[in-house]
């Protein structure tokens, strides 16, 4: 649909009756919220290759083809994969080591325990604060992501890169939208019918057409990775209600020609990460957004004969912004490994609470993940 | 509407097969339908050991669209809501079970076992391949028990929380002990050598207890008989089960025979009172199919129920799916709206482009006749009948068809 009929469309939900609160998701966001961006490296990253122990003499034995010599220097013992240039100069937490003691190696078994924070409820650990405190959240990538399951009422999806549309007939829509309103006075299931189809005519309208209007300062690349932080960019400078972010991003599954395929993969994501970074630098933002960067496993510490590595445990987790506190946190143990792979010595759930604990609000972890103690030192 | 349309809407998967049926001749045909002929071609040879991720993501993807399709297509309707209401129940994931050739093995035991005793369902589920990799029955074994199938069989399968203690779930994970998954074939086989054989206590029954005596115990079980006539009942009536009422005492008469049961349920007229369940993504998706006679199922549109959240084989948990209101919300009818459009763009609609306009909105109330149509809905149908594709995407999207 164009422009004008949009526009159309949109008049007609504000004149409409009114469906009850929150038509785009109020409260907007306010002067002092913070903001998560969780993002998701999606397919195992090689945390190994990612930030390199460069004293560690197993490294290159364990490695002879794989291993990453002459990287940039992140303090005497580490350094970081050369094609993270933009990331090496910002002040990013890394946390290696990080795990799970009830290890899978399934793409998706990992990936719904880490989203779900090992409980294996349908709620994810990001929905479940969402649900509590009524927060908006918004997934970029493929549909809604487990991680923000429980906090449907006030979600919106993109598949993909872009703000889902309305169908794109207005008379379909304008239809819809006046049987809906009709049945708000239908006992619950009616105004849960009614409350929800309003909620989604006005604010994806609404989404769609601020995004458009924000002029953003940066350009991002022309790439999956960076259209998606883009969006975030947008809804960020609109100043959309949105606190939840939950973006996918890459094929980080590197079985073969890892050389070649992370290092592509990482230029994608330093482009798009360095060009959102600046972005939120030039909105003030930096204290309030947090990235929360992540993987289903990590790999294994031997090569594969394809030149690349299969599907480990212990992975790399990383927090930009906020109150985090940049450096590396953690280290790799190359000399007792676990049946191969690298173990952990943070539990990714003592991360996730230190997050909720303090960049949400104190006690948020008790509420989301009671019992789990929140990993010290890594935010202020 | 009439009482026979409320049975089709709720147990017949959304069409009126039969339409001059009264409510007594609708559930006898319902419940009848080992009595029908199933000339539908049955699950798809895929293979049990899984070819490698990227093949086997695109044969589950295959074996979604083999069963939607089936279910699009059946005279034999109960059958398959049934299959899918164990589905849901025994929720069993293919995330885990990686296994297209298993994970349809699983998919027909539900199917011929469904309308039987449910206790023959459960025995028949702990000799499944699928099952033993799905709740680690195969790692559960004489001196290193591992319990997760035994718990949820207690707390999900059967009795319900609050109805065993975790002596029980011990003693039951030894009773279960010895099967395992054999190759080449991924076939279930019992090894003795890995059994328990001791005497145990699971609930009231004690001594040497082979597994398929406890399996049959707890089937019938006062505990069970609530939980699963209530699972029964919420699926069809869309409420929980009413206090006093007698289908749990009919369960454990009848030996849990579910065909019996729900042949009851279904000529309750406590059920023609029900407020009636909300539509799942895939129940709308399957009563729109049928009522369009659209035979041909896309990938593209069992990706779209994937990003809906519900796509066969992919439980978000052991816990099954959503129910009920959890289903509605702005993004769920968003990705209802493109799914009914999507759908709408490809079926075949000649006979409705050949009537006169001011006929087509009745011709589609009468394709839609089990279905209840509010005059509003009727007005707007009217009105916006000058283009077939938006009339038919407009009424399958209406708040109408969001409630069985």
């Amino acid at each position: 649909m164009n422009r004008r009929e949009f526009l159309r469309n949109c008049a007609l939900g504000l004149t409409a009756a009114a469906l009850g609160p929150a038509l785009t998701w109020e409260p907007a966001l306010a002067a002092g919220d913070t903001v998560l961006v969780a993002l998701h490296l999606v397919g195992g990253n090689d945390g190994l290759n990612t930030l390199i122990p460069v004293l560690d003499p197993l490294y290159k034995k364990m490695r002879p083809t794989l291993a990453l010599t002459n990287v940039p220097s992140l303090g005497a013992e580490w350094g970081l994969h050369p094609a993270l240039q933009q990331l090496h100069e910002l002040p990013v937490t890394w946390v290696p080591g990080v795990g799970r003691p009830d290890h899978d190696r399934s793409h998706f078994r990992s990936s719904d325990l880490w989203q779900t924070a090992g409980t294996d409820h349908r709620d994810g650990w990001l929905g479940a604060l969402a649900r509590r405190h009524e927060l908006a959240s918004v997934s970029v990538g493929d549909g809604l992501a487990r991680a923000l399951f429980g906090g449907e009422a006030k979600a919106l999806a993109f598949h993909g890169e872009t703000i889902p549309e309305l169908p794109g007939d207005p008379a379909l829509v304008g239809a819809l939208r006046r049987l809906y309103a009709g049945r708000a006075h239908d006992g619950p299931v009616g105004e849960a019918l009614a409350h929800s189809c309003g909620q989604l005519l006005t604010v994806v309208g609404e989404y769609r057409e601020r995004c458009a209007a924000v002029k953003l300062g940066e350009s991002f690349p022309d790439n999956p990775t960076g259209k998606r932080l883009e969006l975030v960019a947008r809804l960020l400078a609109a100043g959309l209600p949105p606190r939840l972010f939950h973006v996918a991003v890459g094929d980080f599954d590197t079985h073969e020609n890892q050389l070649q395929r992370q290092k592509d993969a990482f230029r994608e994501l330093d482009a798009s990460l360095g060009a959102f970074w600046r972005e939120v630098q030039r909105l003030g933002m930096t204290d309030r957004v947090l990235v929360l960067g992540y993987s289903e496993f990590g790999r294994r510490v031997q090569e594969n004969a394809s030149g690349g590595t299969d599907h480990g445990a212990g992975g790399l987790a990383f927090l930009l912004g906020g109150k985090a506190r940049a450096g590396v946190h953690g280290h790799w143990d190359l000399e007792r490994l676990r049946d191969g792979d690298l173990a952990h010595q943070v539990d990714y759930r003592s991360l996730y609470a230190a997050v909720l604990d303090r960049h949400f609000r104190p006690g948020a972890a008790r509420e989301v993940l009671p019992g789990v103690v929140a990993a010290a030192g890594l935010l202020e | 509407m009439s009482q026979a349309d409320v049975l089709w809407r709720r147990a017949g998967l959304g069409t009126a097969l039969r339409p001059g049926l009264d409510a007594a001749g609708v559930r006898d045909f319902l419940v009848g339908y080992a009595n029908e002929p199933d000339p539908l071609p049955g699950p798809p040879p895929l293979p049990r050991i899984p070819p490698g991720v990227l093949p086997t993501v695109l044969l589950l993807g295959e074996s979604a669209r083999w069963w939607i399709g089936r279910m699009a297509v059946t005279q034999r309707p109960l059958e398959e809501w049934l299959t899918l209401f164990w589905h849901r129940h025994f929720a069993t994931s293919a995330a885990k079970v990686f296994s297209p050739g298993l994970m349809l093995a699983q998919n027909q035991t539900l199917r011929t076992q469904g309308g039987g005793r449910f206790g023959d369902l459960l025995k028949a589920l702990l000799r499944d391949p699928a099952m033993l990799i799905w709740l680690d029955l195969q790692d559960n074994r004489a001196g290193a028990p591992n319990e997760n199938f035994a718990r949820e069989l207690l707390e999900l399968f059967t009795v319900g929380r609050g109805e065993y203690s975790e002596p029980d779930v011990k003693a039951l994970a030894r009773v279960l002990t010895g099967w395992r998954l054999s190759l080449p074939g991924l076939q279930a086989q019992f090894d003795v050598r890995r059994h328990d054989a001791g005497p145990a206590r699971v609930l009231e029954l004690t001594g040497e207890l082979p597994a398929d005596r406890v399996l049959d115990y707890l089937a019938v079980h006062p505990a069970t008989a609530r939980r699963l006539t209530g699972r029964l009942w919420e699926a069809l009536a869309g409420e929980p089960l009413p206090p006093g009422s007698e289908w749990p005492a009919l369960w454990r008469r009848c030996h849990g025979d579910v065909l019996t049961v729900v042949r009851a349920m279904l000529g309750s007229p406590a059920l023609l009172a029900a407020p009636g369940r909300v539509q799942s993504p895939l129940e709308l998706y399957v009563a729109a199919l049928r009522t369009l006679d659209v035979r041909d199922i896309g990938l593209a549109q069992v990706h779209r129920l994937f990003a809906l959240g519900e796509v066969p084989f992919l439980p978000p948990s052991v816990k099954g799916w959503r129910q009920g209101l959890e289903w509605i919300h702005p993004l769920g009818l968003l990705d209802r709206f493109a799914l009914m459009e999507d759908l709408v763009a490809r079926a075949s609609l000649e006979s409705f482009e050949g009537l006169a306009v001011e006929r087509r909105a009745d011709a589609v109330a009468e394709r839609l006749r089990c279905w209840p149509l509010a005059a509003a809905t009727r007005r707007e149908l009217a009105t916006h009948a000058g283009s077939v594709r938006r009339l038919w995407t407009l009424a399958l999207c209406a708040p109408d068809l969001q409630v069985a």
